[in-house]
């Protein structure tokens, strides 16, 4: 190892992925794999939900979508796009089962324009408060009314109404809840018929047995990645998927220094907050660099010793919850923030 | 490369001319021995692309972290002088010689990171991200995640399909500027994974599809990333790297 590494615990991710689906039943799970399934590898992770059974992947893009099936994903799985280029033209969603996601009147009549002769499966997505994509409560209606239209036309099919929660108070999202109930009544009583609905993300689906509804969208959970604020994987049930690590490649004076740095894209939020583990002991970051972080020894470290940034403690390092906890992030931010170009090496 | 090239929803663009007149002028400043940092994958920008304009510019030589790195530069016809400032040891590797060897003294470097415009050259990355949907709000909306901004009066608000899995820190909402149109932006509320909210005003006419540019030429108005780091308050290399490296580059 020159340096730095990560590994995945796919066995780990499999765990989470059986976990999860127990928690959130009679709700199915839809997988997370978006930003490179967090950083861990899209294609490696998606087939292995896929062969445990999951029935839906995320996908966010359609590219991701199509290099889904490319990499082999069925159509017995079920795949979800819903951020869009300019230049997307939608002709070939139907054709290799890819659920669209709709959030406005723009967005139907481009992917009503796909020119194919099987109707788009589209979802519709309602703003609950969270006040980024989704049709306003105002808007609703008329994307609702114009949706029903499209597919009497045969040109789409609609299969789901979604919405997104903003997890900024339990209120507000029972807020939310209510406002996705009422927004579906509408919609059924203006024609439309949902097959699917959904709600909630990670840390909602898990609280809250009415956030559930027909499918759960899943990411960081199943990566065994937690809220924080204090709360873990291990409090969650949970297991870390990812593990950071890179060799001392210097000591001197008391220091140590760690093949790994800012241009790996380990934050310099990390120093005077964290510590990484060598040897089973914790020390505590003083400097990061491009190419090496710096640590204070608190023990006995030697050039050519592994360190241990995060990932599941049993090295004696930080689960990504205490690292972020420590630098006023989450977990999230940390993983997709590791360069693409450090190799992931897969286990399990 | 295509002179009509599909549009995708996020962009980084090179510009190798750019990188070469830095260069030449680092060259001119310092001599035609110092050596430029290509590093963090040529600190976004790419190290192979950053090492050949260097080379033509006349400078001394090139940095990297590793042996690997040494030899993708030489896979990609780079044929110029490479330090390996791997930790414990420097090597260097010559034009003349297969096997690094060990330095003892350092290199004149491009510490300030001059090759990629930073202080007085020329900008040469730029990202960009589309404009993915316009919304209306009333005073007191909340935005994203947690809601930590809520818009005082009625407002416009753009999602840009950006967001920290890209390289924008998620610490960017409330403190950073983006620009569309010519015009700056402030982002609103959490940047979340893949998205992030930009306050357009009233008096606007932006729509889906319109381009908000992160980083890009100081003399178009467009913000820099020596602005990021200090909004950040991180190394100006460490916003390069992250945007950079993160959507994939084209050159211009």
């Amino acid at each position: 190892m020159t340096r730095a590494r990560v590994d995945i615990d796919l066995a780990a991710y499999r765990r989470n992925l059986d976990f999860v689906r127990e928690r959130i039943v009679p709700a199915e799970l839809l997988a997370v794999v978006k930003s490179d399934a967090y950083g861990h590898g899209f294609i490696p992770l998606a087939r292995a939900a896929a062969e445990a059974g999951v029935t839906w992947l995320g996908a966010l893009y359609p590219s991701t979508a199509r290099e889904l099936r490319a990499a082999g994903i069925d159509r017995r799985v079920r795949l979800l796009a819903w951020m869009y280029d300019p230049s997307e033209r939608f002709h070939d969603a139907a054709d290799l089962g890819i659920d669209l996601g709709v959030s406005s009147l723009h967005e139907l009549r481009r992917i009503s324009a796909h020119g194919g002769a099987t109707p788009a499966r589209i979802h519709l997505k309602i703003d609950t408060g969270l006040n980024r994509n989704g049709a306003t409560s105002d808007d609703w209606p008329q994307l609702v009314e114009a949706a029903i239209a499209a597919e009497r036309a045969g040109l789409v099919e609609i299969v789901g109404a979604w919405t997104h929660i903003s997890e900024a108070s339990d209120e507000q999202d029972t807020d939310s809840i209510a406002r996705f109930h009422s927004a579906i009544a509408l919609a059924e009583e203006l024609g439309a018929a949902f097959d699917v609905r959904h709600l909630a993300a990670s840390a909602a689906s898990f609280a809250r047995a009415d956030s559930r509804f027909d499918l759960v969208r899943v990411g960081a959970f199943t990566l065994g990645i937690a809220p924080g604020s204090g709360l873990g994987p291990a409090e969650v049930g949970i297991e870390p998927v990812l593990t950071l690590s890179a060799p001392v490649v210097s000591v001197h004076d008391g220091s140590a220094a760690i093949a790994v740095g800012y241009g790996d894209g380990v934050s310099t939020r990390a120093v005077g907050r964290v510590s990484i583990a060598i040897n089973g002991v914790r020390h505590p970051v003083v400097a990061v660099e491009v190419d090496r972080t710096v640590i204070e020894m608190a023990g006995s470290v030697s050039v050519g010793d592994t360190a241990y940034l995060f990932g599941p403690a049993g090295h004696g390092e930080a689960t990504l919850q205490e690292w972020a906890d420590a630098t006023g992030t989450i977990g999230e931010e940390l993983v997709v923030s590791l360069s693409p170009r450090l190799t992931r090496h897969y286990i399990g | 490369m295509a002179i009509v090239e599909a549009r995708g929803i996020r962009s980084a663009i090179v510009d190798r001319e750019a990188l070469v007149e830095n260069a030449r002028a680092l060259v001119a400043a310092r001599g035609d021995d110092v050596f430029v940092d290509v590093r963090a994958d040529g600190y976004g920008h790419g190290a192979l692309t950053a090492a050949l304009a260097a080379a033509d510019a006349g400078v001394g030589g090139v940095v990297v972290w590793s042996h690997d790195a040494a030899i993708e530069l030489r896979s990609g016809l780079f044929s110029g002088a490479i330090l390996i400032d791997g930790g414990a040891e420097r090597m260097l590797l010559t034009v003349d010689s297969a096997t690094a060897v060990p330095l003892p003294f350092d290199v004149a470097r491009d510490a300030e990171l001059a090759l990629y415009g930073v202080g007085s050259g020329r900008a040469a990355l730029r990202v960009a991200a589309s404009v993915v949907a316009t919304k209306k709000v009333a005073a007191g909306a909340g935005v994203s995640y947690g809601h930590t901004w809520r818009a005082s009066t009625p407002t416009l608000l753009g999602l840009v399909g950006m967001g920290y899995a890209d390289g924008v820190h998620r610490h960017a909402g409330n403190a950073a500027v983006v620009c569309v149109a010519d015009k700056p932006h402030p982002i609103v509320g959490r940047v979340a994974m893949n998205a992030f909210v930009i306050d357009l005003g009233v008096d606007t006419s932006v729509e889906p599809g319109a381009e908000a540019v992160i980083v890009g030429d100081p003399r178009a108005g467009e913000p820099t990333a020596t602005e990021w780091a200090g909004s950040l308050g991180v190394p100006v290399g460490e916003v390069l790297a992250a945007l950079g490296n993160h959507t994939p580059r084209s050159l211009r």
